[in-house]
């Protein structure tokens, strides 16, 4: 569970503070898939990194119970080591046998030999791969998605549908979009980001509408 | 394949489970390194204990034709720029190390929820410090089996004089880490600065060998008070009239003190502005 108690965040600028989170009290429940809803540039993102731990709040609190995903930015993964190598690395920093997590990490990716060349030979979508594979691998409480951020972007949540989905039964998620079809098929429950205020959390199909007349679409 | 995969993992609060997740991350930070560093080549040991080595060579080529003044003491050229090289090798690699925390990999252990920026510092420093002993004992522990040095006069004079270097260090990695990435000229003058800190160390010369003119510029570096005191603690006849202690623990102190106070106050803008830093690569890597 991860609760949020009157949280607050400000950004200092020339003109003084730019409140951006403006006193947010909620709770993501365990094995519950919740959509975010919002403008552009609502601070969506920042409500992300502030869930995570990247940044912390000016006023209130965060209580997060669980392990929580890194973002799939290979956060730790080292270029000039191997696939086998960073896994390992990963699994040491969580307490975690890396065998079975290697096994599994070898069959997502089908990389066979290649788990033993440095990160530097791979490609782009091969180093995005891994990073999933290992991600879904962990046993993770709750996965944050920021599909606006270039590594989490749609292609890779459509492209490993399967996978995902299977993996988001057994623990919670938070999924950032502005891709409503994307939202329906990840997420049971919704709720809206406006004017630095989070509104309840509802189901998703309610959320969107919810979303659409408040910006007054039909 | 199934990607239900359960393991026993702790989480929650507590200081003492704090602790050891951090103990944990620093250790799997520290085999990280080691490995990258001198897993996968050989030569990452060689050129640890190479570049002392060859460093020491270059200044003893260099003195051959400045032919310095040679005191009342048992200090031969060899001695005088190892004794230099050491300890500025020493400072140099422990304060680059760390001033990495925020740039490269540094900044993108950050993208983990259970690595903290502290984490990083810690295993940088440990793993450097460590490498440097070891290579600075291998050194002089070669140049004695071949008898071209005596034996150190007084082992925890020169072991203060690098505790010394090692809190110098820290505070100037700490301090470099923040500050060259929030100001870009901050990044220049650092970079002239730490060529000057370099050649006014007293890797060439000693401090009472030189004029009064030119001791007043070399008095501002702390690192040249940690080398003499080295010296000082090495060799029986050398006996520095003019190294403080307390300058370069105060130095070093303060450094420390504002760099961590810098970080805590700024962090929003260092997580913002190193992202700007990160080479076209890593903002995957």
């Amino acid at each position: 569970m991860i609760r949020l108690e009157e949280v607050r965040k400000a950004f200092r600028t020339d003109r003084g503070p730019k409140w951006v989170i403006e006193g947010i009290s909620c709770q993501f429940e365990s094995r519950l898939s919740i959509g975010i809803l919002g403008p552009s540039a609502v601070s969506k993102t920042t409500l992300l990194r502030l869930v995570s731990g990247q940044e912390k709040p000016t006023w209130g609190r965060i209580q997060r119970h669980g392990l929580i995903a890194w973002s799939l930015s290979l956060g730790g993964f080292h270029n000039q080591l191997t696939a086998v190598e960073n896994t390992r690395f990963i699994c040491r920093i969580y307490g975690i046998r890396s065998e079975p997590i290697l096994d599994y990490v070898e069959q997502f990716t089908g990389l066979g030999s290649g788990m033993h060349d440095p990160l530097e030979s791979y490609d782009r979508p091969t180093r995005m791969k891994l990073s999933l594979a290992v991600s879904l691998a962990l046993p993770f409480d709750y996965y944050l998605i920021d599909e606006s951020s270039s590594q989490w972007d749609s292609r890779i949540l459509r492209k490993f549908r399967d996978q995902i989905k299977n993996r988001f039964k057994t623990c919670g998620s938070v999924l950032v979009s502005e891709d409503e079809s994307l939202l329906m098929e990840y997420c049971t429950a919704g709720a809206i980001l406006h004017e630095g205020r989070l509104s309840d959390i509802m189901q998703i199909d309610e959320a969107i509408s919810k979303y659409h007349r408040m910006m007054g679409r039909s | 394949m199934t990607s239900d995969i359960h393991y026993p993992v702790e989480s929650g609060g507590g200081l003492r489970q704090a602790l050891r997740v951090q103990a944990r991350v620093i250790g799997a930070l520290i085999l990280r390194d080691i490995r990258a560093k001198f897993g996968r080549h050989r030569i990452g040991y060689l050129a640890a204990i190479g570049d002392p080595i060859l460093h020491t060579a270059v200044w003893l080529l260099i003195l051959t034709f400045l032919r310095p003044k040679h005191g009342s003491h048992d200090m031969t050229p060899l001695l005088m720029v190892l004794t230099g090289v050491m300890p500025v090798r020493f400072f140099q690699n422990i304060s680059g190390s760390i001033k990495g925390a925020w740039t490269g990999q540094g900044r993108n252990l950050l993208d983990n929820p259970l690595i903290r920026n502290a984490d990083f510092l810690i295993s940088q420093l440990i793993l450097e410090l460590v490498t440097m002993l070891i290579v600075t004992f291998l050194v002089f522990g070669i140049m004695l089996a071949w008898n071209l040095i005596p034996p150190p006069a007084e082992f925890s004079r020169c072991m203060g004089a690098l505790g010394i270097l090692l809190l110098c260090a820290t505070g100037f990695g700490v301090f470099n880490s923040v500050f060259c990435v929030l100001s870009g000229a901050y990044r220049i003058f650092m970079s002239v600065s730490r060529r000057l800190i370099y050649l006014s160390s007293g890797i060439f010369f000693l401090g009472d060998n030189i004029p009064p003119e030119r001791l007043n510029f070399v008095l501002w570096n702390p690192i040249f008070h940690c080398v003499e005191m080295f010296r000082s603690g090495y060799s029986f006849g050398y006996e520095s009239a003019i190294a403080n202690p307390y300058y370069p623990i105060a130095f070093g102190t303060i450094l420390l003190f504002l760099g961590l106070a810098a970080e805590r106050a700024a962090y929003t803008k260092l997580l913002a502005k190193s992202e700007e830093e990160q080479p076209e690569e890593s903002d995957f890597i």
